[in-house]
């Protein structure tokens, strides 16, 4: 068993995840079955919305898990695991989409597959979408598509900072470490997308304020 | 829908960066209150804090893909399949590394044995034929010079650079023609004066080799009888004018 440093132990006694990983480095194979099986839906759930494929993202997936394994080795935690494991993720997504970049080829427009019609503009498409779909019951799937269509115009580090904000709920200074920029550029970053995602959004969201019952003036939760 | 909204909200990109950062709940105090602040005066960032709040919402709709029930199963079994393809690519580089370590080593064995070789072994010598006649010491009084008594045989390395090595012999080799011509004229004036005694002993130490005890004996039987060793007209004609007298010693037979 390898020993750790006084940093590598206190990230170990605050993150059940570190101490599973330092398992992992000494040759547990149950504990990498545990990660696997804690980590695999978010995985794949940050990386469908970094490649755009649910398929692809399972490939990416293993692809990460299997990395983690061959660095298993190397691994000294300085951070949580969870930064140290995304910063894995991104470096494999922004691989496999260099490569697609490389090597483009042809994708359905989600919203042109489903309805058969030619592909429109984005924010065509949005408003398409919304006009078209009054039935509440259809809207979320909808919404769904609307929402997809407008996180797929940021650009890559505008997404993955989106996706582990939201999902994640990394800090800036997580986000930071994973896209390898500092925190300052993470804050400006995370501003230009949510503005970008507002500009796009905006008319569905207008819809959405004038549709709640409750339009209430917004009561912000207290600072930490 | 337009890109550019109608509306838009006058916040500095400043204060659209701090706003955000404050939703985030990542604003320090100071921060924190400035934004509060701008929240309770100004109608347009409460309009935009609320339509950013809103949007962050819709996110939540974004479909959020599993991972297949056997997405676990699979990964450890293509881990397995792939730790297979790392040992051979290990091995395989093992192979590389000794074949490599192998030619460093060949390479500096060689190096070092032509290193050492080179360095270390003796000088490359070319037999240069010595003079038909060995140089024998010759005195006159009007010249001073001692001519070195040791058989220039030999000695030039092949493959140095030493142009001097060279000068010398060929001075050595000059010289001794010049000693020999000087004692073979000797040797035709001491034998008209030598009776037939003296004559069977230079005969005799002729078969014998002749050489230094050869010439000392027509020498010394020169000075018997007077004859001048050197032919005047010869030394003053066939002698170095230079001769480096300083570097010509008992210590230092050659000369050199």
């Amino acid at each position: 068993m390898q020993p750790i440093g006084k940093t590598s132990q206190a990230f170990a006694i605050q993150d059940p995840d570190v101490r599973l990983m330092l398992r992992v480095r000494n040759e547990d194979q149950a504990a990498f079955q545990e990660l696997v099986t804690k980590y695999q839906h978010r995985l794949i759930g940050i990386l469908a919305h970094l490649c755009g494929s649910a398929d692809e993202a399972e490939d990416l997936a293993q692809e990460v898990f299997l990395r983690v394994y061959r660095a298993r080795a190397d691994y000294h935690p300085q951070a949580k695991f969870s930064t140290w494991f995304f910063t894995i993720a991104n470096n494999v997504a922004l691989n496999a989409l260099r490569r697609k970049r490389r090597k483009p080829s042809y994708q359905l427009d989600p919203l042109v597959s489903n309805s058969g019609t030619q592909s429109a503009r984005p924010e065509e498409a949005l408003v398409h979408a919304v006009s078209t779909e009054p039935d509440r019951r259809m809207r979320h799937q909808e919404l769904a598509k609307v929402v997809e269509l407008a996180l797929s115009q940021l650009n890559e580090r505008q997404r993955l900072a989106v996706v582990l904000n939201k999902f994640e709920e990394m800090s800036y200074e997580e986000i930071a470490t994973v896209i390898g920029i500092s925190a300052k550029a993470v804050k400006s970053l995370l501003s230009r997308a949510r503005t970008q995602l507002r500009d796009i959004l905006r008319t569905y969201v207008e819809t959405e304020l004038m549709d709640d019952s409750q339009v209430t003036p917004i009561i912000m939760e207290p600072h930490p | 829908m337009s890109a550019v909204p109608p509306n838009k909200p006058k916040l500095t990109p400043q204060e659209q960066e701090n706003l955000t950062a404050y939703l985030d709940h990542e604003l320090d105090d100071a921060g924190a209150e400035q934004v509060t602040a701008a929240l309770s005066r100004r109608a347009e960032v409460r309009k935009e804090a609320e339509t950013l709040r809103k949007t962050w919402e819709l996110l939540d709709y974004l479909p959020r893909p599993q991972a297949p029930k056997s997405f676990t199963e699979q990964t450890l079994t293509r881990l397995s399949s792939t730790k297979g393809i790392l040992l051979q690519q290990g091995m395989k580089w093992r192979r590389y590394a000794i074949a490599g370590w192998a030619a460093c080593l060949l390479t500096a064995g060689a190096f070092g044995f032509w290193l050492t070789y080179s360095l270390g072994r003796e000088p490359e010598v070319v037999e240069v034929l010595a003079p038909q006649t060995d140089v024998i010491p010759v005195f006159d009084t009007t010249h001073t010079e001692t001519v070195s008594t040791a058989p220039e045989t030999k000695l030039a390395r092949k493959d140095v650079k030493d142009i001097k090595a060279g000068q010398r012999l060929l001075e050595a080799q000059k010289r001794n023609e010049r000693l020999a011509s000087q004692a073979g004229r000797l040797y035709f004036k001491v034998r008209k004066k030598i009776n037939n005694e003296e004559e069977e002993r230079l005969m005799k130490l002729s078969k014998e080799g002749g050489g230094l005890p050869y010439l000392a004996a027509i020498i010394e039987l020169a000075h018997k009888y007077k004859i001048p060793l050197i032919d005047p007209n010869e030394a003053n004609s066939g002698t170095p004018a230079k001769t480096n007298k300083k570097a010509v010693g008992k210590g230092n037979p050659t000369g050199e």
